[in-house]
């Protein structure tokens, strides 16, 4: 199918939407989205046509600039709509942005959360009462909210937010069968291979908890009911929050789909007017309804999901196991390349694995997909891998893949990490942190190199001098000079060293009399510095000549 | 940056020339060597270490054991059964027990009697280890592929002028007669302008799994991974490292300092590179090994010369090197040498022609050149471009695109990943 008639039966289908619901569609919905690590898409579509189907909602779609992009023009004018429906998990939205929203909110709009709709906005404060419970913090976001013995219980446990095992089918019950949306369907019923969200935590103020999921150890889970539909009240707004939903073939289920239409109706009025349908999902089977996903989702390659799924395998790769998914992420890496877009999701999906417990063999890798596509954004997160110990001496030591990838990613965001790291690290951790340094040419690096030639580890002192030799910028040029006639025997060779290679600099920027005056310090010295001053000497003469 | 016209690398090379040219730099000072007495006086001879005994090093230490101007007085290797075999051939040899044997490279390179380094080691070990012969004021004698990356032979190059070294590669086929006639007939215009290349390497063999187990008695195994990334033992150290891709770029490498050599040599093209790359390799999908068994590259020349590099099984002639010019074509592989029109082989090159410089032993080249202080038969920057070809062809195949190389500046020119895979973050503490 060409580009253009795409364009037309999609135009088509909405017009098609809009005729079928016809003038019964009082209630505007709006999906925002535009930036997400997961496969955002393909999930709009579907969730476009999940809330079309009721024929109670006309259903707008607001895409955020791509990730990178200036989000200052991103202004949706929630106050039109009855419910917002959140697709979003990526940058910062402008402060006037914010703001609307949470007026819309507190004014009594509705807000539909879906799945990594509640990792977005870590610091922004009331989208997190809004939302109640998040991916990403600690005990300080708020507690965990598990159901033990009957009851809500509030965890105040110290720990991090946000977790899942291996994706797989689960059984979700039913904690709260008087709530409009969860009122009529089964006690139990089974939900389709997905992510089961656990460990989420967040201000949790009015909540009411739906429905739980028992996350079983034997599946990576905490052995905790865990939150999986649940209501907030944040001033007059009603707010229904789902974690199901990893990508359109999650969004299959009855179950998911039925709440969702469920959830957006009640968040947009405070009532449910439809009716459970007859195949809803019993307590051992899944059911699913494909009329809404999409085959081929209208822009997505589908590539990511893909994606998110090796990824997901990948996490528990080790040494000697069959390298098959990590080869599909190198392939999909390449294909990615010229798509900053996909290029940024990628990237994003691979920082949180390094986040995860994912085996130190998964990471290794991952440092090395990431070698080549990083950005300024991993910076907080490979940085972090600087300052940490290996578990044991039979893995690789997280700095050094932390720099595998760090050494190669331009950026001054990079060299400032690399420095502060300089500070709080010793050892080899700080003898390879400095190599890096001087592989990156750093220039705002040679104060503190400066003064690690004098370091009492002779490792440090001669990586120092070998870093400022690679510099090779005056400053650089400076201390080394001063470090010669302060050192001796081995030191003292490599600071020469590192001084012929500025004095070779000086040369080839046509700086001849200050390469002389180097090389003609360095004639004083033993062999085998004597022997290359003299050389660099005669390769000056001969330039001049020419 | 209107000022930076030149790089340092670029002030550099301009040593190259000087390193033959220039009079009166009699570096080479005879060492005081105690050995069996030969017909060179034991005061005369060349004092050798040898640095990597596995089985190319041993091959090259007997090559220089038989040489008798050369007395070799220690050998270093990271595996015990490596490093005690070789001392023992040296001892039996000089009917001694002087040889001293080391676990760590730093403390061959302190000692100030040895003259010249005999280097046979991992592709991932060269730059740093060539780099640090050369500051050490040791001649050298290394093997090929020059080094892993390009950027870690630009810093071999800029070391070895830098410090006015004499370096030999074990790029030996320049020292064999038909290898050296076939370059001749091409470069004097016996098949006149050439405007296609073909290279012939091996193809690679199957892959492997193999599980992580103990590491065997007497192997460092932390020491020989140096700066590579740390992985566990599996089972895959001497001469199997060539299928992995942190050690090697697989037969391509291993051979690109061979035939793509030559192909430069008959092409006048040794001191520059491609212009433009493109191509695709097989690589394993599983296994332990990941360097490519299949691969067929097309560069670019900016004389509008095509050289394409591939295993021998995707060559219409196999493995070896073939010109084709407006006249006919001259094919060279080991033990082989074919033209179109055969009249050619016959063919005398006059005194007024191109005479390319004859070696006919690649050891005694070098130990010639490190009396005499001249270019040996195949210098280092020679090899530098000779490698750089099999290492861009790498890079464009991983990345799977067409990719613009400066070979001048030696960067790409319209790929910023690419130019990331220029050089390799070290493990700690290693730096070059």
């Amino acid at each position: 199918m060409s580009q253009r008639s795409k364009v037309i039966n999609i135009a088509l289908l909405g017009v098609l939407c809009f005729a079928l619901v016809g003038e019964a569609a009082p209630l505007k919905a709006l999906i925002v989205d535009g930036q997400n690590n997961h496969n955002w898409k393909a999930t709009t579509p579907v969730m476009k046509k999940i809330l079309d189907s009721t024929g109670l909602f006309k259903v707008d779609v607001a895409t955020s600039p791509a990730r990178g992009q200036s989000m200052a023009g991103f202004k949706p004018n929630f106050a039109k709509y009855d419910v917002v429906l959140s697709n979003y998990n990526g940058a910062d939205w402008p402060k006037e942005t914010q703001d609307a929203f949470v007026e819309y909110v507190r004014t009594g709009g509705g807000v539909v959360i879906f799945h990594a709709a509640n990792n977005s906005f870590q610091r922004w404060k009331e989208y997190n009462e809004i939302i109640g419970l998040r991916w990403g913090g600690n005990e300080k976001t708020g507690p965990y909210i598990r159901w033990r013995d009957g009851r809500v219980v509030r965890d105040m446990s110290p720990g991090g937010a946000g977790g899942h095992g291996p994706q797989h089918a689960f059984q979700v019950v039913t904690r709260n069968k008087k709530h409009p949306i969860t009122r009529g369907l089964p006690e139990k019923w089974m939900h389709v291979k997905d992510e089961l969200y656990a460990k989420l935590r967040g201000p949790a103020r009015n909540l009411t908890l739906l429905a739980t999921a028992y996350a079983d150890p034997k599946q990576g889970g905490t052995g905790e009911h865990e939150p999986i539909l649940f209501t907030i009240n944040y001033g007059k707004g009603r707010i229904f929050h789902t974690v199901l939903g990893h990508d359109a073939p999650q969004m299959e289920c009855v179950g998911f789909i039925v709440t969702l239409q469920r959830g957006a109706e009640w968040a947009a009025t405070g009532k449910v007017t439809q009716k459970v349908p007859e195949d809803f999902p019993s307590a051992s089977e899944v059911r699913r309804w494909k009329d809404f996903t999409n085959p081929k989702p209208m822009i997505s390659s589908g590539k990511e999901t893909e994606m998110d799924e090796l990824l997901e395998k990948i996490k528990t790769y080790d040494w000697g196991q069959s390298r098959e998914p990590l080869t599909k992420v190198s392939d999909l890496v390449r294909d990615a390349y010229g798509s900053p877009a996909e290029l940024g999701r990628i990237e994003k999906s691979m920082l949180e694995l390094l986040r995860s417990d994912a085996t130190p063999a998964a990471k290794q890798f991952i440092c090395r997909k990431l070698s080549i596509i990083g950005t300024e954004a991993c910076v907080s997160t490979l940085a972090a891998m600087l300052t940490q110990k290996p578990a044991s001496k039979q893995e690789p030591h997280p700095a050094d893949m932390a720099r595998y990838a760090l050494e190669r990613i331009p950026g001054a965001a990079v060299d400032e990490a690399l420095r502060n790291a300089l500070r709080t690290t010793t050892g080899k951790t700080k003898v390879g942190i400095i190599n890096t340094l001087g592989q990156r040419r750093d220039s705002r690096a040679v104060r503190a190199l400066r003064s690690l030639i004098r370091n009492s580890d002779p490792l440090t002192a001669g990586a120092a001098v070998a870093a400022l030799g690679n510099i090779a910028n005056p400053q650089a040029t400076r201390a080394l000079a001063q470090a010669k006639n302060r050192t001796t025997g081995k030191l003292r060779l490599l600071v020469c060293d590192a001084y012929l290679k500025c004095a070779d600099e000086f040369a080839a920027q046509g700086k001849k009399d200050q390469a002389l005056a180097i090389y003609n310090e360095l004639m004083k010295e033993p062999k085998p510095i004597n022997i290359a001053a003299l050389r660099g000497r005669i390769n000056l003469q001969k330039k001049v000549k020419k | 940056m209107e000022k930076k016209t030149i790089s340092r690398r670029q002030f550099l090379k301009g040593a190259t020339a000087a390193a033959a040219g220039v009079a009166g730099f009699p570096y080479f000072v005879p060492s005081s060597a105690l050995g069996k007495a030969g017909n060179v006086a034991a005061s005369n001879r060349i004092v050798m270490g040898c640095i990597g005994v596995g089985s190319q090093g041993s091959g090259n230490m007997r090559g220089f054991l038989g040489k008798k101007e050369v007395q070799v007085v220690a050998v270093c290797d990271v595996d015990k059964g490596h490093r005690e075999g070789a001392k023992k051939t040296v001892d039996e040899k000089y009917e001694n027990n002087d040889c001293k044997a080391y676990m760590d490279f730093r403390k061959l390179l302190e000692r100030k009697d040895i003259d010249a380094l005999s280097m046979a080691l991992p592709d991932h070990w060269h730059s740093i280890i060539y780099v640090a012969g050369a500051r050490a004021g040791k001649d050298i004698y290394g093997e090929k592929p020059l080094a892993r990356t390009i950027h870690g032979g630009r810093a071999i190059c800029d070391a070895v002028h830098r410090y006015g070294r004499v370096w030999q590669t074990g790029s030996w086929q320049r020292s064999q007669r038909s290898f050296h006639h076939a370059c001749e007939l091409v470069r004097n215009g016996r098949i006149g302008k050439v405007y296609k290349v073909e290279v012939g390497l091996p193809t690679g063999g199957s892959t492997d799994n193999k599980p992580v187990q103990p590491v065997p008695e007497g192997l460092d195994w932390d020491f020989w991974l140096g700066p590579a990334p740390w992985v566990p033992y599996r089972g895959v150290c001497h001469w199997n490292w060539r299928w992995m891709m942190d050690y090697s770029g697989g037969q391509l490498t291993d051979w690109a300092g061979h035939h793509i050599d030559i192909a430069h040599w008959g092409l006048g093209l040794d001191y520059t590179g491609p212009v433009e790359i493109e191509g695709k390799g097989v690589y394993p999908r599983d296994g332990i090994y990941n360097a490519p068994t299949a691969y067929k590259f097309t560069c670019k020349y900016d004389n509008g010369l095509t050289m394409i590099v591939a295993n021998d099984r995707q060559q219409p002639k196999g493995m070896g090197t073939i010109w084709y010019g407006e006249k006919g074509w001259v094919y060279v592989k080991r033990g082989r040498l074919e033209a179109e029109p055969k009249s050619i082989l016959d063919e005398k090159i006059g005194p007024d022609e191109i005479k390319l410089y004859e070696s006919r032993d690649h050891q005694q080249n070098f130990l010639d050149c490190v009396k005499s202080r001249k270019l040996t038969i195949a210098p280092v920057e020679i090899a530098h471009r000779s490698i750089s070809v099999g290492l861009l062809g790498e890079i464009a195949m991983l990345l799977g695109r067409k990719l613009k190389w400066n070979p001048e500046k030696e960067i790409f020119l319209n790929d910023e990943q690419a130019n990331r895979m220029l050089s390799r973050p070290m493990r700690s503490p290693w730096h070059v």
